[in-house]
């Protein structure tokens, strides 16, 4: 009984926040502590109610924007403060954010993944050739830096709204791997 | 002897995974509405998974726990989401 009452209050709150009606962009915004406040939450339930493993399926492009992240997050390529893209505001769109250096001044774990992200196409790659030092500008390794990469500055919503979809995309994905695939592997 | 350490592994796991799970969300964070879009699709994501798990009857108790959390969670994201889109 306890169950049912629980459950269709949780449902009430979520009819409440479908029938708040569309605003204006971004009255509101958030910071690190909503992001922690999830991510705990998500962890708690994966831990407690035993299916950690699917919830990192279901965190599959946070893993891959981290993977993609470790070299400058390790200090291997030079980090700046902020990697957000920037935003022209002639244009009104969202531009790569990019990070200077030169590759010889890199240690060697740094040069070999630098040439390895070149040669698979994960960075974008401009040399000036008048300069002697030979100075690399690379796009910042986050994912959002690389959708502009791969898709050219954007506006802003589109950019929100090409990353959420492949959050969906790796929902999805994260489900088919989850059943028939668990079932060939587990085997019970 | 071995069932110990596995205990241990399985301790330091779960911490790694609640430090990963914050800090995954805040890397990938900054333009409008993203962080809380990614949490509604991550939420919705759990909340079906649970509700499949508890059709086909396993571990009722934990998934019903889950639910517990993620449905008020995901309502309170969407609410967020509207003002943060």
């Amino acid at each position: 009984m306890s169950t049912i009452i629980a459950l269709s209050l949780s449902l009430c709150g979520l009819i409440y926040a479908f029938f708040i009606v569309f605003r204006y962009p971004a009255q509101v915004f958030v910071g690190d502590t909503f992001c922690y406040f999830a991510g705990m939450t998500f962890a708690v339930v994966g831990i407690l109610g035993h299916f950690s493993k699917t919830l990192l399926l279901f965190f599959l492009p946070q893993i891959v924007n981290f993977l993609y992240s470790v070299p400058q997050l390790f200090g291997l390529v030079p980090c700046p403060r902020h990697r957000l893209p920037k935003y022209n505001s002639n244009t009104d769109r969202l531009q790569i954010s990019t990070t200077k250096f030169v590759v010889s001044e890199l240690n060697v774990v740094g040069r070999l993944i630098v040439h390895v992200f070149h040669f698979m196409r994960l960075i974008s790659w401009k040399t000036d050739p008048k300069d002697q030092q030979k100075t690399v500008t690379v796009n910042n390794f986050t994912l959002i830096n690389y959708f502009l990469v791969l898709f050219g500055p954007m506006h802003e919503g589109q950019l929100t709204r090409h990353l959420l979809s492949l959050q969906l995309c790796c929902s999805t994905l994260a489900f088919i791997i989850r059943y028939p695939l668990a079932n060939y592997f587990y085997d019970s | 002897m071995l069932l110990y350490l596995t205990g241990v592994i399985y301790y330091i796991y779960m911490g790694m995974l609640a430090v990963f799970c914050t800090n995954a969300i805040n890397i990938l964070a900054g333009i409008n509405g993203l962080e809380v879009g990614q949490s509604v699709v991550i939420s919705a994501s759990i909340l079906i998974f649970n509700s499949i798990e508890l059709y086909l009857g396993h571990q009722c108790n934990a998934h019903k726990f889950s639910i517990y959390l993620m449905a008020p969670f995901l309502a309170v994201s969407l609410a967020l989401w509207q003002y943060n889109r």
